[in-house]
């Protein structure tokens, strides 16, 4: 190979947090019109890595060196990043919800006419760069109107007409299709033949494979690998992240459903805005007592609404007859539903899941605090006891119970929502997209406590966009379409060509 | 190691300021701020600043808040007047149902925010006007006293100081004995031994400035042994039950409560009665110590509150505070309140001073860790 010289190249960097040694003298070279991947588990420190990189965090916070184009950087903070060429596109979109899609897309550069802001110009130019992503817009459209990935789009638009040296990319597909998908791959490679240095995060290791020109694996806050695409095979690539071998991502298939445990007929929920529109179309299902049911289907096929319905907490008018063991209910509203012992883990554990301020041991016992009380008192003895035996249960890494749920990774305040519905002794657990968004050894762990809570006569409808879990892990499997069930099938003799072509037929696909 | 001895230090650091800020306040008053008599007065004067603040942190805490407590005092002080002075009744059912009078008065504000769901701000805004407008309607915006003496009583007496001394030395045992058997208890729920030290020696200091306050003027007054009461009862419920643990959870992250199955429909209605509750106990006090119901009783007591919580770390985003905050947060306030009155400062410039404490309370909070992270949020939810 020539010898090139690095555009950034970063040499020791250490960054702790109390009780975390988050990143341990991390060194790469990263070099122009190349994409980089770098994946890991949660808590590998990747995104915090990033960070240090994107200014996020102040330069004298951590130790080591920064070499942006053979120039040491000391950022103080995002902006001076930003100036430097380094634009990073986080895993949460900041985006400004209330003002429209061109406001966001030129937000601190407005087009400035005679003092004015020029919107003719600015939503001309928006136009442009929405169809350039194959968007369908309107510039005036308000961001709160358009979806996740039309959102993600946008952000990473925004960051490619900025004057970008290094363009540090945070998980950019997790809430993306395929079809999306595709187009920011075209859109990073495009990046790429400018000569532009990509860092690209994900879990997905079949995306990093397709994409990347070079793989770096971290574990722990350590790289533990850095080689090119061609020498990085995934089995290579997931050894090297949990650090042993694993062959058994899924456990062993032995269960036996019972009887029918929850019965749900005609869910029919109709669009606010569009009346005749129905995001739910009369879904209807038996689920069984120690049974996983997968609900498979694309983003956006109603999938999280059924759930909501189930659970009483769906915002709007639903229409949904319940049975609980043959017997009708009717559940008005999520603590109804944990009455009659279904729980429920959310889609969006940030803004739905955890209470990031309060600490583990809260967390945990939110659901059941009825349980752990004598006339409304709380038992503290009761409480630890409960939240002792989750954490090891679950084996939640925290160093104790007391711990805020905001100091942990993903994976960790995952399982700390799955161990609420644990502690409430759920009998019914809706799982929604649980595994999204964390590290290969925390879902393995996840797979495995399904399993061990189906075996014990727990019933799980465990909803999933990822058909290769979905495939490893079900009883029955669900395929959603527009709203609608298409099929219910056999988990184990089920097609994977078939499933795919039902979840997605009808839908346009260029 | 390093973490117990910035620990330490900003203990030590907190401790340094408060004896400056005392001496400060001696030097200001001509020795006239640290005396027993007027220490002792101070307690009574904050009592129903304490009574309302204990529980309006609660609102403050799930993000909502309440800006008819002024109006809401007036009210029940007011009923309790009337009650009593033109109707003739008897102290013990005069009480019964003013209290009574100040619980449906939460009602309204809990139906409304908790139940229809409007905003808080606008919904206690108006309730502030109302309830005042009632009262002036009831009284003409007269004064209704003068209460009898056995009412006053409620506010006005005091526990003689030898009884005084018993009572602070029977707290302090009974809090030394909890501490020490939940320390053994919980463990490292608990925390370390070092904060069983810092809490026990923090006692005694405290203790041993009551004895020798307490001991050389009157004794306790009856008015901060309600407050003290009612600071009590928040502290329980805050940190014991359920409601309290649910109060936190819902500030922390409103839709992750609502789909792990907490009602906050209910918890925000019962926040608002035990608010109403408030009114209903500050309003009797209010009225006790003044001897009757003024017209401008409670005015601007809910921005008081609101300050108090504020000093005292409550954070304005939701899902942190304590109710030993709010004490301190009460107990600053109306120390400048009376070291003021003790310089002769005119009302209108003690405003101005005290709105420009606030605010450098708020800033000098924004430099410890706790209120970095608090504004942060605050930012992040715009």
């Amino acid at each position: 190979m020539e010898k090139r010289k690095a555009v950034l190249s970063i040499r020791g960097l250490t960054k702790e947090f109390p009780g975390v040694k988050a990143v341990s003298e991390a060194s790469l070279e990263i070099y122009g019109g190349e994409i980089h991947s770098i994946v890991g588990g949660n808590g590998a420190g990747k995104s915090t890595l990033m960070k240090m990189l994107a200014g996020v965090y102040a330069h004298h916070t951590f130790a080591g060196e920064i070499e942006l184009l053979g120039e040491i950087c000391e950022f103080k903070n995002i902006l001076e990043a930003q100036h430097k060429g380094i634009i990073m596109i986080p895993q949460d979109l900041n985006m400004l919800e209330e003002l429209s899609v061109a406001e966001n897309l030129f937000m601190n550069k407005y087009p400035i006419h005679r003092g004015w802001i020029d919107y003719h110009k600015m939503y001309g130019e928006s136009q442009k760069i929405i169809d350039d992503f194959g968007l369908s817009l309107e510039p005036q459209t308000k961001v709160k109107e358009i979806g996740i990935a039309q959102k993600q789009l946008l952000v990473i638009a925004r960051a490619m007409y900025n004057e970008v040296k290094v363009l540090l990319l945070d998980e950019p597909t997790a809430t993306l299709s395929d079809k999306e998908c595709k187009i920011l791959f075209t859109k990073i490679r495009e990046l790429r033949s400018r000569g532009i240095a990509c860092v690209y995060i994900s879990h997905r290791l079949e995306e990093v494979k397709e994409i990347s020109d070079m793989i770096t694996v971290m574990r722990d806050g350590y790289i533990v690998g850095t080689a090119g695409n061609a020498d990085m095979d995934e089995k290579r690539i997931v050894s090297l992240m949990v650090g042993r071998n694993v062959d058994e991502v899924y456990p062993a298939h032995n269960r036996t459903p019972g009887e029918v445990v929850l019965s749900v007929k005609n869910i029919t929920i109709r669009d606010q805005k569009v009346p005749d529109k129905k995001i739910v179309d009369n879904v209807s299902f038996d689920l069984h007592k120690g049974e996983i049911l997968s609900m498979y289907g694309l983003v956006g096929a109603g999938r999280s609404e059924t759930a909501l319905a189930i659970i009483g907490g769906f915002k709007g008018e639903v229409t949904c007859q319940q049975e609980i063991k043959s017997k009708p209910v009717f559940i008005t509203s999520p603590g109804k539903a944990n009455k009659y012992k279904i729980g429920y883990l959310p889609e969006d554990r940030k803004k739905q899941g955890v209470v990031d301020i309060a600490s583990v041991g809260r967390n945990i016992t939110m659901s059941s605090l009825d349980h752990l009380s004598n006339y409304s008192v709380l038992d503290q003895d009761k409480e630890r006891d409960t939240v002792e035996d989750v954490i090891r249960r679950l084996s939640i890494k925290t160093p104790s119970s007391e711990t805020l749920v905001r100091n942990m990774s993903g994976g960790n305040a995952q399982k700390c929502v799955l161990g609420r519905w644990i502690a409430a002794e759920s009998e019914i657990l809706i799982l929604d997209e649980a595994t999204q968004g964390i590290d290969v050894e925390s879902k393995t762990q996840i797979y495995y406590i399904m399993d061990e809570l189906a075996k014990r006569g727990k019933s799980i409808l465990f909803i999933s966009s990822d058909l290769s879990e979905v495939m490893g892990i079900s009883d029955r499997i669900l395929t959603m379409r527009h709203g609608k069930v298409v099929n219910i099938t056999d988990g184990k003799s089920a097609d994977r060509d078939q499933i795919l072509w039902e979840a997605t037929v009808g839908t346009r696909e260029d | 190691m390093d973490k117990t001895q910035k620990h330490i230090i900003k203990r030590v650091g907190t401790g340094a300021a408060l004896i400056l800020m005392f001496y400060v306040f001696n030097q200001l008053t001509n020795q006239a701020f640290f005396s027993q008599r007027n220490l002792t007065m101070l307690l009574k004067q904050a009592s129903v600043l304490m009574i309302l603040t204990s529980s309006l942190m609660l609102l403050l805490v799930e993000t909502n808040i309440d800006l008819s407590g002024g109006a809401g005092v007036y009210l029940s002080g007011v009923t309790c007047a009337l009650l009593i002075v033109k109707a003739g009744w008897s102290i013990y059912p005069a009480i019964a149902v003013t209290i009574a009078v100040g619980i449906m008065m939460g009602a309204v504000n809990g139906f409304f925010v908790g139940k229809v769901g409007l905003p808080a701000f606008i919904v206690t805004l108006a309730a502030q006007q109302i309830f005042r407008g009632i009262g002036y309607v009831l009284t003409d915006c007269a004064t209704i006293g003068p209460m009898p003496k056995q009412f006053t009583a409620i506010s006005e007496t005091f526990i003689p100081p030898m009884v005084s001394v018993a009572v602070v030395l029977v707290v302090f045992a009974v809090f030394t004995v909890v501490n020490l058997r939940s320390y053994r208890k919980l463990g490292k729920w608990y925390g370390t031994k070092g904060r069983l030290i810092e809490n026990l020696l923090l006692a005694a200091v405290i203790s041993i400035v009551a004895i020798w306050v307490f001991s050389g003027y009157k004794g306790i007054p009856m008015a901060a042994v309600i407050a003290a009461m009612i600071a009590f009862l928040s502290y329980l419920i805050t940190t014991k039950t359920t409601f309290g643990r649910k109060i936190f959870l819902i500030g922390g992250n409103k839709e992750a409560s609502r789909l792990a199955g907490i009602s906050i429909e209910n918890v925000v209605f019962k926040s608002y009665l035990y608010e109403g509750l408030m009114y209903g106990i500050g309003g009797i006090v209010l009225t006790a110590r003044l001897g009757g119901a003024a017209s401008t009783g409670g005015n601007l007591l809910e921005l008081d509150a609101v300050a108090a919580a504020c000093i005292g770390g409550v954070s304005m985003s939701g899902g942190a505070g304590s109710i030993v905050g709010c004490i301190c947060g009460v107990l600053i306030l109306t120390a400048i309140d009376n070291v003021m009155s003790l310089m002769n400062i005119s009302s209108y410039l003690q405003m101005v001073i005290k709105g420009t404490i606030l605010l450098f309370a708020v800033c000098l909070d924004l430099y410890t860790n706790k209120s970095k992270f608090k504004f942060k949020l605050a930012n992040k939810n715009k």
